[in-house]
């Protein structure tokens, strides 16, 4: 009796063990690759707001799922994977007002199917973006991103703070953000 | 603006109506070309938010916390998988790895880095308290450190060895990978060395097991290394280890009589696209990517000829260049690492190269063959630089030529107008000899 007492606790630590290890290799691997999940989620998503939404789910499934895993060199892949269906199951569920303010479920799969194949090229220029590309912006254009894409963004009062109508702000901004991404381009090219 | 732009710039914005979405929707479904834009687009907003927005940390899904409390935070996640609810996740801002760890053997780890097989390496410390482990850098340098070892990864191209024993394997793709230690550090050029380092940090040993490394200690020093040989290097500088000078024994190479070594013979010289001369020097070969004109960009060539070499017995060679400083432009208008291509052209070039060689007068890159390729970080000043690859020894066997004429070219632009001219040694340098061409029998 005491002995088989003694056996189902030694069973019990075990598998709690393994099972702190489990959460400690779960997390490695999400951590490692979140910002890279984030960006394809948001590529497809846009809002950021729903962005989140979709990549709380993404969390929860592939943690759920994490002993199908076959291999961890493959999480990224699997990860990818996982994010484009939750993509597609938020799409679906939207409710019909919103339905109207976001792209069709068709154009969102097509992308899906394209950005699967490009991601490395993109986590490369937003690398890029943010190591070296900002540091060359014009004064005026860097002060106006930031407040663009602080917290509270007031659109028309920053476009007059710039001397700009709120489109030829817009159009000033779109212009900005391609340059940067010739710029990403380039020397993503290079890396 | 085009209307395609005006409706990516008002989604972006949150500023469509139901119909413009509409529209927007469809030119997306029908153009790829019209998608790539909004893929960019939305991937510079992604990286503006990252650095600009300050909420951003407190949207991700899980938080990675000190180490210390690393459990509670394990207990915490596993609580809410099991259906508490879910508010995981809120990560440091990760930049791209840099390294992958390949193999633990019996291996204990300190690091805020994961540090299990195959995890994605970011910059950062990891300290290895029991067993081998072996960490592979992006460019493809591996580092097999022995415990107890402290490493701190910097970039791809560099990693600091802290303390403890390890050894640094560097395949021709990560040639120019620098190790720094304690004492000094060491520029690898293509090779396997070993290092150690003391316990008190004030000595570090290197030996080279295969090929060429440099050696560069705090004052200014340095050496190059040879299959074999070793050093010690201290805060003070370099010393041989244990052997002295007379002792020493010629490296096996260098002793046989089956190597036939050819230079450039007064046929090496810099290029500018501008034609200003006065921006040249003959004793440089220099080579940069202008940012802004291209007007300053350069170019280098040299000519290597002997009508007596029988090329397809060579069995292996190797194009030598030495890095040198030539005190044009600021280094931290580059990108960290940088990458140069090597062309070569058989035969007559028509090259005159007894005057000053305009832009348009030399071949163009197209008659050219690419033979091979090296990175230099912009943080080098000098160092030899060796070409060794089948392209190279395939090109110079198949032609079978009385001469040939290379080409070097940075690939990587500058970030801003005023960049580093890298530059190697011409034959007229004072002290760095001019590019050769190593021939093995």
């Amino acid at each position: 009796m005491v002995c088989g007492e003694l056996r189902k606790l030694a069973y019990t630590l075990t598998t709690l063990e393994s099972e702190e290890e489990k959460n400690l290799r779960f997390l490695s691997l999400f951590t490692a690759n979140e910002s890279s999940i984030h960006a394809y989620v948001r590529r497809l998503v846009y809002r950021r707001e729903d962005a989140s939404d979709v990549m709380q789910k993404i969390a929860i499934v592939l943690w759920k799922k994490f002993d199908q895993l076959q291999s961890d060199d493959d999480f990224r892949k699997w990860s990818f994977g996982v994010a484009r269906f939750e993509v597609l199951a938020w799409r679906r569920d939207l409710a019909r007002e919103r339905e109207r303010l976001v792209l069709s479920t068709e154009t969102i799969e097509l992308m899906a199917e394209e950005l699967d194949r490009n991601a490395e090229q993109f986590d490369l220029e937003r690398e890029a973006i943010l190591q070296h590309c900002l540091s060359k912006l014009k004064k005026d254009q860097r002060s106006a991103l930031k407040e663009m894409y602080s917290d509270q963004c007031d659109t028309p009062a920053l476009a007059q703070k710039f001397g700009k109508s709120t489109t030829g702000f817009y159009q000033w901004i779109y212009r900005i953000r391609k340059n940067l991404s010739t710029c990403a381009k380039s020397l993503a090219n290079a890396m | 603006m085009k209307r395609e732009e005006d409706l990516i710039s008002g989604y972006l914005s949150k500023n469509l109506t139901e119909k413009e979405v509409k529209e927007l929707d469809e030119k997306l479904n029908g153009s790829q070309e019209l998608r790539g834009q909004f893929y960019d687009q939305v991937n510079v907003v992604t990286s503006l938010e990252e650095e600009f927005f300050p909420n951003l940390v407190d949207e991700k899904v899980i938080t990675i916390q000190p180490p210390q409390s690393k459990i509670k935070l394990l207990a915490f996640a596993a609580s809410f998988f099991v259906g508490v609810g879910l508010l995981i996740y809120s990560a440091t801002k990760s930049p791209r790895p840099i390294a992958t760890l390949v193999s633990n053997e019996n291996a204990a780890w300190e690091s805020a880095l994961p540090t299990t097989v195959g995890s994605e390496l970011h910059p950062g410390l990891m300290s290895l308290k029991a067993g081998v482990a072996t960490i592979r850098f992006l460019s493809g340098a591996k580092v097999t450190l022995e415990a107890p070892a402290e490493i701190e990864l910097n970039n791809e191209m560099e990693g600091e060895l802290k303390g403890g024993n390890a050894i640094i394997q560097v395949p021709e793709s990560a040639q120019g990978f620098v190790l720094v230690t304690p004492s000094g550090y060491a520029v690898d050029h293509g090779t396997s060395f070993g290092v150690s380092i003391s316990e008190d940090q004030s000595i570090t040993d290197f030996t080279v097991l295969d090929g060429e490394i440099s050696v560069h200690s705090q004052n200014g020093d340095s050496l190059f290394l040879h299959e074999n040989e070793s050093v010690s290097l201290r805060q003070t500088g370099i010393s041989k280890k244990s052997i002295t000078e007379a002792e020493k024994v010629v490296p096996q190479e260098y002793n046989q009589k089956n190597i036939i070594r050819i230079q450039s013979k007064g046929k090496s010289q810099s290029i500018i696209r501008s034609d200003n001369f006065e921006y040249l020097d003959r004793n440089f070969l220099m080579v940069k990517l202008d940012a802004d004109t291209k007007a300053y960009s350069r170019r280098s060539l040299f000519n290597i000829r002997n009508s007596e070499i029988n090329w397809p017995q060579v069995k292996k060679v190797k194009l030598r260049l030495n890095l040198v400083p030539c005190g044009l432009g600021n280094r931290v208008y580059l990108p960290k690492i940088n990458n140069f291509k090597v062309y070569a052209l058989a035969g007559f070039s028509g090259i005159e190269w007894q005057g000053q060689l305009s832009w348009n007068s030399i071949p163009p890159l197209t008659s050219f063959h690419p033979v091979g390729d090296f990175k230099i970080p912009r943080s080098q000043e000098r160092g030899s630089i060796t070409i060794e690859n089948p392209k190279l020894l395939n090109f110079l066997k198949k032609n079978n030529a009385d001469e040939y004429t290379f080409l070097i070219i940075r690939e990587t632009p500058e970030d801003r107008g005023g960049g580093l001219v890298h530059a190697f040694a011409s034959d007229s340098h004072p002290e760095a000899s001019g590019p050769s061409l190593e021939l093995y029998f």
